[in-house]
């Protein structure tokens, strides 16, 4: 199991580094502010290193060992072979959508956009017919409208919003 | 007392009191089933409704939606994998994986069993040890508070799989976020790299909606299957099956309410540590306690009575000190302070009728609740089985949307996205998950009452004896709880 | 198809009908720096229903939490993001004030750009645990024993007693970081500090109990501040000392310099003039007139009185341009006691602050 373990070595890096600078920040707090933050940094800093050797050890004495976690839910093993850059490439078309979603939302409003994201990501990831997509579409706008209404939920600003101008929100 | 419980049962009854309640139990149940929404917000949408009406009704309402919103928040958890409100996390551990392998009814059926009879005990104890409450809440001072943080993040040693290290590294993540913000002692505001929104934090719903919620359905989108794929039977009906595990679990159930009750109670605490300290009790001391994370029905049993207890212990502190335990009976107290309420050692005194119709209600509500949802889970139930890709524009919708309430300002939904993030990377590398947000709940505790408790009395409150026996169930915990999940990863 | 069908119809009606409530009525937006339940908020919720029954029919009032950068981004919202328009209010208390005051960072917002419409005071007492034995103010003074107060942070309310005890040459160790000042008086109950302070409903709702069961003894109330900007005795606690009669019976002098300043500068952000409510100081001057007299009724009428008599403590309200004369006290601190008040928090509790230039 070496390439998950390469990713691993470098998330461990990464968190003790982490750690470190945060530890090495916090003694430019006040007294009372410092402490807490620089026994966290120290501490997360020493068990990254840890786990750092730990993993090092078990990594040369040819351990194949699959890891378990209690976070493990699906069957399905992820990317045992092929790493977390393939899983990041596959999920990445998904963060591209939540980006143009908040992209919606800070141009036409929040209640608009997510009805607009609706239709658009059941039409393209979810294959679904026209009618449908625009029939969900129109279960989020109704939802949103009562629920925010009824309940004064506030939404996040944006340049434009068409149904604030309507006098619907 | 006896007559006046028996009066104050007479007056919930009454039919304009008992439509209040019922309309809070609507509005707790809408909030708790939409994942990143709590206690909070439900309580906050009524508060606007409050004034001009009378205490009867007013109370009813607003204890019918605090008693409600933890049986409720079960539906996401258990279907979506999200937290319904901070008070569920726990219940995904196994209530997610008993979702995958299609058996969603059972497990939905069991927690909302659990939970009413959770809120039931809650009720029963907080009237039995109200008269004796006052001394007991006096005898946790900061030194025993911050032992009892410790013993909340021990509970990190079973949650972290084969590698212990892991799970500690990852609670000192969670202590290192919390950090965020201002300091408990100064005003000082520490990490937030100049940028308003940080000031205060990130916020607990953003955050454990974003750790949790995001990763899970990122992950299902890619994998392309619904949530209980693979499974032959499609009957999402197993609710005679959960009422069998309740009976069947029925000592858990009553000592997880208990433990619930007894965290709820201690102010600062409560809220989003009892479903992990009952968790990870349940799954200690149980037998054969190797199905635990892999959708063991008593694991989802045991935080699910707690969750609703708590509301109950959670109300000590708050009616007889105006102390809130949490969140949620942080803005009750407000409610109950604009209802001309004064919270406080007059509540048994003067305001005896008032504290009993709270009680009544909690428990009632519960019962409600709870019946409602069971009738609702066959339902919501077949969400399970539907494609990702169909259920994730409005899931995604309405985390933001319950992510965005917290402080309604843009931040909310970044954080939300980067914590999400932050969440699929450590995920996809193999660390544990809870851990984190146990530390980030029990940062604030563990670093005021340290703080305190060193400012006070230097180091001598080390020796005091009730810290001594907190200290060593934690250590026992601790090792406990190693042992077991390492058996269990073999 | 028709299943599609009726579900879009009854969409539509839906999103018909929520329209309808709001399309024609105009927003009085009262922006609370605050969560919900918390003291601004209950103060703001209370008033609403009763300022929306003296103003013109076709506005509704509607209370709306902005919370963040810890009760400074509220304020913030209103200064720069809302139309002076008179159709947007803006609840402050001590938290808003005293960072104002001390010249903090976040503060983007000014009360000399605000107008008030309305405001109340609350006083705060000072109590001790039995267990100290001490009676009266001036065995506090004259007192040898080991004296452990318990509050929440050196620059919010605290200040008020922290700068009493300085006042008054009473060495006492100050342990902040409690949640809150329930956990405070908790405290104090525990045996965990014996010297506290609650304002005026608290003290009278949690306190007066334990003074009752003589396991506490009041010594002494901050005071309010009168219209000659004079620190006078409490009305609500006529048998305590106020802050000057105490400075007096412990100092043997009438109180004067600039820590007695910087004290009253404190004692009117935090508890004179502690809740306020302004409108922008250029909103437009009908508009601003219009939800004066309807404050003043407002805080006139009997029923809302007696509903928030439990959350005001007894104190008067004062309206319109008494706000303003309030919060002008507190702007009129000189230089020298500003410069004390931040010397005195950097060098006894740490707190960074930039030097004031005003």
């Amino acid at each position: 199991m070496r390439l998950p373990e390469r990713g691993q070595i470098i998330g461990l890096t990464s968190l003790g580094l982490i750690f470190a600078a945060a530890g090495a920040a916090s003694l430019t707090f006040p007294i009372r502010a410092q402490i807490f933050p620089l026994f966290v940094g120290i501490l997360g800093t020493v068990l990254a290193l840890a786990e750092w050797v730990s993993m090092r050890r078990m990594r040369s004495h040819h351990h194949a060992k699959v890891l378990h976690t209690n976070n493990e839910h699906e069957p399905w093993k992820p990317s045992d072979i092929a790493g977390i850059r393939t899983d990041f490439y596959r999920t990445l078309p998904y963060l591209f959508w939540l980006l143009g979603l908040f992209t919606l939302v800070a141009l036409v409003g929040f209640v608009s956009a997510a009805a607009i994201f609706t239709a658009a990501f059941l039409r393209r990831e979810a294959n679904v017919r026209w009618t449908l997509c625009i029939v969900g579409s129109l279960a989020v706008l109704g939802s949103l409208l009562v629920l925010g209404n009824l309940f004064s939920l506030r939404w996040p600003l944006s340049f434009v919003d068409p149904l604030r101008a309507l006098g619907l929100l | 007392m006896i007559q006046a419980a028996f009066q104050a049962l007479l007056l919930l009854l009454e039919p304009s009191n008992l439509a209040f309640m019922l309309g809070g139990v609507v509005v707790g149940m809408v909030v708790g089933v939409l994942p990143g929404l709590g206690g909070t917000v439900g309580l906050s949408l009524l508060l606007p409704f409050l004034f001009g009406m009378e205490q009867g009704p007013a109370i009813a309402m607003l204890i019918g939606m605090a008693a409600v919103v933890h049986t409720a928040d079960t539906f996401p958890s258990i279907l979506l994998g999200a937290p319904g409100s901070s008070g569920s996390q726990a219940t995904i551990m196994d209530g997610y994986p008993l979702a995958q392998k299609g058996q969603a009814g059972r497990a939905l059926s069991a927690a909302f069993l659990s939970s009413m009879f959770g809120g039931l005990v809650g009720a029963i104890t907080l009237l039995l040890i109200l008269p004796i409450a006052r001394p007991l809440v006096l005898a946790f001072r900061s030194p025993e508070l911050f032992m009892l943080a410790l013993l909340g993040l021990s509970m990190v040693g079973i949650l972290s799989g084969d590698r212990p290290i892991r799970g500690a590294l990852m609670a000192v993540l969670g202590l290192l976020i919390a950090a965020i913000g201002a300091a408990p002692a100064t005003p000082f505001y520490r990490f937030t790299f100049d940028n308003l929104y940080l000031y205060d934090g990130i916020p607990l719903a953003v955050f454990a909606l974003g750790l949790f919620a995001m990763p899970e359905l990122l992950d299902l989108l890619v994998k392309g299957k619904s949530i209980a794929e693979g499974t032959t039977t499609r009957r999402v009906s197993g609710w005679r099956e959960g009422l069998r595990d309740v009976i069947r679990e029925r000592l858990l159930v009553v000592r997880s309410a208990v433990l619930g009750v007894a965290v709820g109670f201690i102010p600062g605490l409560g809220g989003a540590v009892v479903d992990w300290l009952s968790y990870g009790i349940a799954a200690q001391t149980s037998k054969n306690s190797e199905g635990f994370g892999k959708g063991d029905i008593r694991g989802v049993i045991a935080p699910e009575s707690s969750n609703n207890a708590k509301e109950g212990g959670a109300l000590i502190p708050t009616l007889l000190f105006g102390i809130p335990g949490s969140g949620t009976t942080a803005i009750l107290l407000g409610g109950l302070v604009l209802l001309g309420l004064q919270p406080g050692p007059r509540m048994i005194r003067g305001d005896l009728d008032l504290t009993l119709l709270i009680i009544w209600t909690l428990a009632i509500a519960n019962v409600f609740g709870a019946l409602t949802c069971l009738l609702l889970s066959g339902l919501v139930a077949r969400l399970a089985t539907l494609r990702p890709s169909v259920l994730a524009p409005f899931l995604f919708v309405i985390m933001l949307a319950g992510a965005f309430q917290s402080s309604r300002s843009w931040g909310d939904m970044w954080a939300f996205l980067v914590v999400g993030l932050m969440g699929w990377v450590l995920r996809r590398l193999r660390f544990p998950l809870p851990p984190i947000l146990i530390g980030f709940v029990l940062a604030a505790s563990i670093e005021r009452n340290l703080f305190i408790s060193v400012t006070r009395y230097g180091w001598s409150w080390l020796t005091a004896p009730a810290v001594i026996a907190i200290g060593a169930i934690t250590v026992g915990m601790t090792i406990l709880g190693v042992r077991l999940s390492q058996k269990a990863a073999t | 198809m028709r299943c599609a069908l009726r579900i879009l119809v009854m969409l539509l009606s839906v999103w018909g009908i929520s329209g309808c409530t709001d399309g024609n009525r105009q927003v009085l937006e009262i922006i609370v720096p605050v969560g919900e339940g918390g003291g601004s908020d209950q103060w703001a919720r209370a008033l609403a229903p009763y300022l929306q029954r003296y103003l013109d029919n076709s506005l509704t009032v509607q209370v709306v939490n902005i919370t963040g950068a810890a009760g400074v981004q509220g304020g913030n919202v209103f200064a720069l993001r809302r139309k002076p328009d008179g159709r947007t209010l803006f609840v402050s208390s001590g938290s808003q004030v005293l960072p104002w005051l001390l010249g903090e960072p976040a503060v983007r917002y000014d009360f000399e750009n605000m107008r008030g419409i309305a405001g109340s005071p609350v006083g705060g007492v000072v109590y001790a645990s039995a267990d100290l034995g001490i009676r009266s103010v001036e065995e506090l003074c004259a007192s040898d024993q080991t004296l452990i107060y318990g509050g929440i942070s050196p620059t919010g309310l605290d200040m008020a007693p922290l700068l009493s005890f300085e006042l008054l040459g009473v060495e006492v160790i100050d342990i902040l970081g409690y949640a809150g000042k329930g956990a405070a008086r908790v405290a104090l109950e525990q045996g965990e500090t014996n010297l506290d302070y609650q304002t005026s409903p608290a003290y009278l709702a949690n306190v007066l109990p334990l003074v009752e069961e003589g396991r506490a003894v009041p010594l002494f109330s901050f005071g309010l501040i009168d219209g000659d900007g004079q620190v006078i005795d409490d009305p609500v606690f006529p048998d305590l000392p106020g802050m000057r009669k105490a400075y007096r019976a412990c100092r043997g002098h009438e109180p004067s310099g600039v820590a007695w300043e910087a004290y009253r500068a404190v004692l009117m952000a935090g508890f004179a003039a502690q809740k306020g409510l302004w409108v922008h100081a250029n909103a437009p001057e009908d508009r601003v007139q219009e939800l004066i007299t309807a404050a003043e009724k407002a805080t006139g009428d009997p029923e809302f009185l007696e509903r928030a008599s439990r959350l005001i403590g007894g104190y008067d309200f004062y309206v319109g341009d008494n706000v303003d004369a309030a919060l002008a006290e507190t702007a009129r601190i000189s230089l020298e006691a500003r410069r004390w008040l931040i010397e005195f928090l950097e060098h006894g509790f740490d707190v960074a602050l930039p030097e004031p230039v005003r």
